[in-house]
């Protein structure tokens, strides 16, 4: 599981490639920690190589949604395949966040 | 105006006839009164009129004769001179005495026979007046012949031998024409007191005709007089005189009251009397005698012509009566017209309003009387009659939304109730079936079902009372049910939580006797709490031993009596093909016409054995139904069959592994998962679906079963047949049921939504059941997930 994160065209994108389960998503939220202590601009979750998302996974998600909400910056998804979107429609997550396609 | 007066049945026509026939009744009382007054002064006015006429008539009779009496005595001397005179003498001194009164029609002076030698035998010198003469002749002759042996008669012989005058009875003289006549005869005695001659004087009695004719004062009235023997001197009838004496014509006409009447006037007696005259019909005789000559004198006046002007005056009176009792009508017709006119009116009004026309007209009533309070009345009832009806509106449209209510509360409360049978079609360990008769429209009695983490949750319950108020605590408990038990699998836990918000707020005491049963599909566990409900029955089928058994229950409150109750659960296992048959009290206490109850025996007695609930139910339904015949349902009747047919599955896959709690583990778990789910041949989402409910159940079990830094197991075993796959995950922690967590409500905003719980939402959404117990101090947990439905085809 990595996670990289880029500035690109004035959003903050963040790459998921891998499962994010909850072994590693201690490591995950230590990786984007900066992001979400320095939210400065727009935020795209780019999960076109992300395999699988577990709870843990999904509070990340929460948590960069929340500490973005009062810096006025959007949280955009981007590339979720359709089985991962199954899980967000479950948790009721796909009302939460805005989606880029 | 045709019949409308003299229609009776018109209250106007009947007052006036009854006034009119009344005043009637009074005038014509009043004249007949005064008719008869008149009449008795009439006939005692005419009686005085009568008697004077008798009166005067008797006079005018008596001077008559005494005048002849005075005649013939003051000539006895000088006949008594001249007896030795010549004899021609004598007849001078008769001439005398026929000139001396005019009334003296003749006279003789009849001496003894052969007084006088020479004259022969008899001598009786006698003058009479020449009735055929016009000059009042006097001529003489000698009277006594051998053929008028004169001394032997009457009128010779009486004063001869009484020594006095003698009036014969009067006869009639044929000598000279028809002339009725009377004698007075004296006797002459000489010196020695020897009779020598009789001195006579005959008198006619034609004046008496004249005289009484004199006496008629009325048109038809007349008068006659009778002899001392009752002969009739004078009549109108001219026949009767002298010839007819009053008894013999009495005997004639056979008259028995002119014969008594004729014995009265002839002795002596003045007096009146009513007859019935053969001519005059109706009359009145007064009568009165002549004492001189013993005769009797009568007036007879026929009545009607007595009392014409009476009755004249009656007719004319009548006549007026009659004119004023017609002068009456007509004012009655108009007076009483007049004042019923508004009661014509009213009526008129009450056949408006009888036809729905509450506002009719009501007649105009000036006169402060009965009427004014009628016409009152009046509007005091048109003015209820308005306001009832309203009413009455009111409520029938109040009744119709009550009862269109109450439907809506029969059909929301029967929404209420489990209606699809078979429930679970696609499932072949239970059979369910449940059946309601409500007594009323809405019941009291409730009873409910579901399957949830492959548990049966089932409950049977009967509401104190019944119809609404019923039905309404009836869905109060059946909601608590559902919400209650969603999150606890513990029976007794469920009544406790339902008993204290019942218990609250229960002002009218209603309670509810209430059984639950949770039965574990999988082992035929069944726990169950009995809050003061009738006991199930338990049909049991055991090596081909069928036993009816009632499932032994704790006596424990029904809820809503007492809050805080500790209600006891109890616990048993229940083999396959076992039928748990559940019922309220509406089948044990069925009446029949006898109000005989129906009863357990009955009931144990009817219940079959059978593969199929819905047969159970619907024989025990008959068996009810022909004990009651026709007598009405007085209580609801809800029963519930529960058929376990318990699967021998046949492990199809089996695949285990034990972690420690330590989340570093997880990609070893998802391995595990992945190689399960690539058995079961799933797709890669139902893969992924798999390894993210079965890795939050174990990193739940990681995080909170064991303490921080202490080691300990999980043990996860995935079981599959051709139905389902089954995962039970087991650890030996602290007890921790994770299916008791608040569900997560997904519609929250970001702001709200807590960071946490997501993790137990996840499995519940992903996986077809989660089921939780602690069994030998284990925490286990099993998820279900049907394979029909995600393995392709």
């Amino acid at each position: 599981m990595t996670t990289t994160i880029k500035e690109e065209n004035n959003y903050q994108v963040v790459y998921f490639d891998g499962r994010l389960d909850t072994a590693v998503s201690t490591q995950v939220q230590k990786d984007i920690q900066p992001l979400v202590d320095d939210i400065k601009s727009d935020v795209i979750l780019d999960c076109e190589k992300l395999q699988y998302i577990s709870s843990s996974g999904l509070r990340i998600f929460l948590g960069i949604l929340k500490n973005a909400k009062p810096t006025g910056h959007h949280v955009y998804i981007r590339n979720l395949s359709n089985d991962l979107r199954q899980v967000f429609t479950i948790t009721g997550f796909i009302n939460l966040f805005e989606f880029k396609d | 105006m045709k019949n409308r007066w003299w229609n009776y049945k018109s209250f106007a026509a009947r007052l006036s006839l009854w006034v009119i026939l009344t005043v009637a009744a009074i005038l014509l009382v009043t004249a007949v009164v005064a008719n008869l007054f008149v009449r008795d002064g009439i006939l005692r006015e005419e009686e005085l009129r009568a008697k004077g006429a008798l009166e005067n008539a008797e006079e005018h009779i008596e001077d008559v004769f005494i005048a002849v009496e005075t005649a013939v005595k003051n000539h006895t001397s000088e006949i008594k001179k001249n007896v030795q005179a010549p004899h021609e003498e004598m007849y001078r001194i008769t001439r005398e005495i026929l000139e001396t009164n005019p009334m003296i029609v003749g006279s003789a002076i009849a001496f003894e026979p052969n007084y006088y030698p020479e004259e022969g035998r008899y001598f009786s010198p006698y003058s009479y007046r020449d009735m055929e003469s016009k000059n009042d002749t006097i001529l003489s002759k000698q009277l006594g012949t051998a053929t008028y042996d004169y001394p032997t008669m009457e009128w010779y012989q009486e004063p001869k031998k009484l020594k006095r005058g003698y009036w014969s009875e009067p006869y009639c003289d044929t000598g000279g024409g028809e002339i009725t006549m009377t004698t007075y005869s004296y006797p002459l005695m000489d010196d020695k007191g020897q009779v020598f001659a009789v001195l006579t004087a005959d008198v006619s009695l034609d004046w008496l005709s004249q005289m009484m004719d004199s006496l008629k004062y009325y048109e038809q009235s007349y008068s006659f007089i009778i002899s001392r023997d009752g002969t009739f001197l004078t009549h109108p009838s001219k026949d009767l005189v002298l010839t007819e004496n009053i008894f013999s014509f009495a005997k004639k006409v056979n008259d028995a009251e002119l014969t008594e009447l004729g014995h009265e006037m002839i002795s002596g007696k003045t007096d009146m009397r009513q007859f019935k005259s053969p001519n005059l019909g109706r009359s009145f005789l007064f009568y009165k005698p002549i004492k001189r000559t013993g005769w009797s004198v009568a007036i007879v006046c026929s009545a009607e012509e007595f009392f014409r002007n009476a009755t004249q005056a009656g007719l004319i009176v009548a006549i007026i009566i009659l004119l004023m009792l017609l002068v009456l009508a007509f004012i009655l017709r108009k007076g009483v017209h007049h004042l019923t006119q508004p009661l014509v009116q009213f009526t008129n009004a009450v056949n408006e309003v009888a036809n729905g026309n509450l506002q009719a007209t009501l007649p105009k009533v000036k006169t402060k009387d009965e009427m004014m309070r009628l016409r009152n009345s009046f509007i005091t009832m048109q003015k209820s009659l308005t306001q009832q009806m309203e009413e009455l509106k009111q409520v029938n449209e109040q009744k119709g939304r009550i009862e269109g209510e109450l439907k809506v509360a029969s059909n929301i409360q029967r929404a209420m109730l489990p209606k699809i049978f078979p429930p679970y079609p696609d499932r072949d360990d239970i059979d369910i079936y449940g059946q309601q008769t409500p007594a009323k429209a809405v019941g009291g009695d409730l009873f409910d079902f579901y399957i949830r983490d492959e548990k049966l949750f089932f409950c049977i319950g009967d509401v104190s009372g019944k119809g609404v108020p019923a039905s309404l605590v009836m869905a109060v408990a059946r909601s608590l049910f559902r919400t209650l038990s969603m999150h606890e699998p513990h029976p007794e836990r469920i009544i406790s939580q339902m008993n204290d918000r019942m218990a609250e707020d229960n002002e009218l005491n209603m309670f509810v006797t209430l059984f639950i049963g949770v039965l574990d599909l999988p082992t035929g566990r069944l726990r169950y709490c009995n809050a003061g409900h009738n006991a199930p029955l338990l049909l049991t089928e055991y090596n081909d031993v069928k036993q009816k058994v009632f499932l032994p229950c704790d006596s424990n409150l029904p809820i809503g009596i007492m809050g805080g109750w500790k209600f006891t659960q109890q616990e048993t296992t229940i083999c396959a093909n076992t039928t748990l048959f559940l019922y309220t009290d509406g089948l044990t206490e069925a009446e029949d016409m006898d109000q005989q109850l129906f009863g357990e025996e009955r009931m144990v007695d009817a219940i079959p054995f059978s593969n199929d609930s819905r047969e159970i139910i619907n024989q025990m339904t008959e068996a009810v139904d022909a004990f009651t015949g026709e007598a009405e349902q007085s209580d609801d009747l809800t029963m519930l069959a529960i058929r376990y047919t318990k699967l021998q599955h046949l492990v199809r896959f089996q695949k285990e592994i034990t972690l420690t709690n330590d989340i570093e583990q997880i990609p070893q778990l998802t391995a595990y998962v992945d190689a399960v789910c690539e058995a079961m041949e799933f797709d890669v989402a139902t893969t992924m679906q798999m390894n993210l409910a079965i890795e939050e159940a174990v990193v739940n079990v990681m995080n909170y079963a064991y303490p921080k830094g202490v080691q300990g197991d999980i043990q996860i075993l995935a079981q599959a047949n051709d139905k389902r796959l089954k995962f039970t995950i087991s650890d030996s922690g602290m007890p921790y049921d994770p299916t008791t967590h608040q569900a997560v409500d997904t519609t929250l905003s970001v702001e709200e939504r807590p960071i946490g719980g997501l993790g137990i939402h996840l499995i519940t959404q992903l996986m077809d059941s989660i089921n939780y117990e602690r069994k030998d101090d284990k925490n286990i947990l099993t998820l279900r997930k049907k394979l029909s439905s995600t393995r392709p085809s």
